[in-house]
């Protein structure tokens, strides 16, 4: 004797919603976003940041490896860079590199290069909540 | 996903940045960003594998179209490898978004 068998539909497991969502209590990724630029501008860009909603900014000195003997003879080289790291929300991303790029093309002696790589885990829900800017989850925590 | 390029970065001791950027751009690579660091390790591992880390160390970023990427980590580790004073040490990190490297690549051509 032939059986049917009844699959039953279940109800949906809650998970965690990752990624791009309007929820502003779902865990969004994150970006570490590194931006290379000339050191005299490096305050211009950290208070260019804060709209983006970054929060946490690493800044190196470092200097550029491109060299013309010429513009070196006529001291006309400005090699002195600065490397900021910054860690941004994942839904950010393309507002801020697009705001960036308008920047390094319209800023006097502004120009620089900005890119982003994926992180893959961070730990603690207070640093979570500040390197992603979630005030909201951070508000109902405290109640 | 893929990505279309990637940041090498290469740890070397003080003073090879100069070496790193020759390498690379042997292999295609255009531009660079030197960064002074402080190296540090484990001493029992130190002593196992026979390295010895200076703490004055450079950190060369250089990012690079993936298609390049192999080549110029070959480059790095035949020139200033570990068996080179520079005693570098150089990994390839996915990079998912760029903007302002047609102006960057443009400088370091000038």
């Amino acid at each position: 004797m032939r059986t049917k068998a009844i699959i039953k539909k279940r109800p949906a497991a809650p998970t965690a919603s990752v990624g791009k969502t309007s929820d502003p209590k779902a865990v969004q990724k994150l970006e570490l976003l590194i931006l290379v630029v000339n050191r005299n501008k490096t305050e211009f860009y950290i208070d260019f940041l804060h709209n983006f909603e970054i929060n946490l900014h690493t800044i190196m000195p470092a200097h550029g490896t491109a060299k013309t003997e010429m513009l070196e003879y006529l001291g006309l080289m400005d090699d002195d860079k600065a490397v900021i790291f910054n860690i941004i929300r994942e839904d950010q991303v393309a507002n801020t590199l697009a705001a960036l790029d308008e920047k390094f093309h319209t800023i006097r002696n502004g120009k620089g290069i900005a890119f982003t790589v994926p992180l893959t885990g961070t730990i603690g829900v207070a640093i979570y909540q500040f390197l992603s800017n979630n005030r909201m989850t951070t508000k109902e925590a405290g109640r | 996903m893929s990505f279309k390029h990637e940041v090498i970065l290469c740890i070397v001791n003080n003073g090879f940045s100069d070496a790193v950027m020759d390498a690379a751009r042997e292999a295609g690579a255009r531009g660079g960003t030197v960064i002074h660091a402080r190296g540090t390790a484990n001493k029992k591992a130190e002593e196992f594998f026979n390295i010895s880390i200076q703490p004055e160390k450079e950190v060369v970023m250089i990012l690079v179209d993936s298609g390049i990427r192999d080549a110029v980590l070959h480059a790095l580790y035949n020139e200033v490898g570990l068996k080179d004073p520079a005693q570098g040490i150089a990994f390839a990190l996915p990079v998912s978004n760029v903007v302002g490297l047609s102006t960057y690549s443009d400088k370091t051509e000038e």
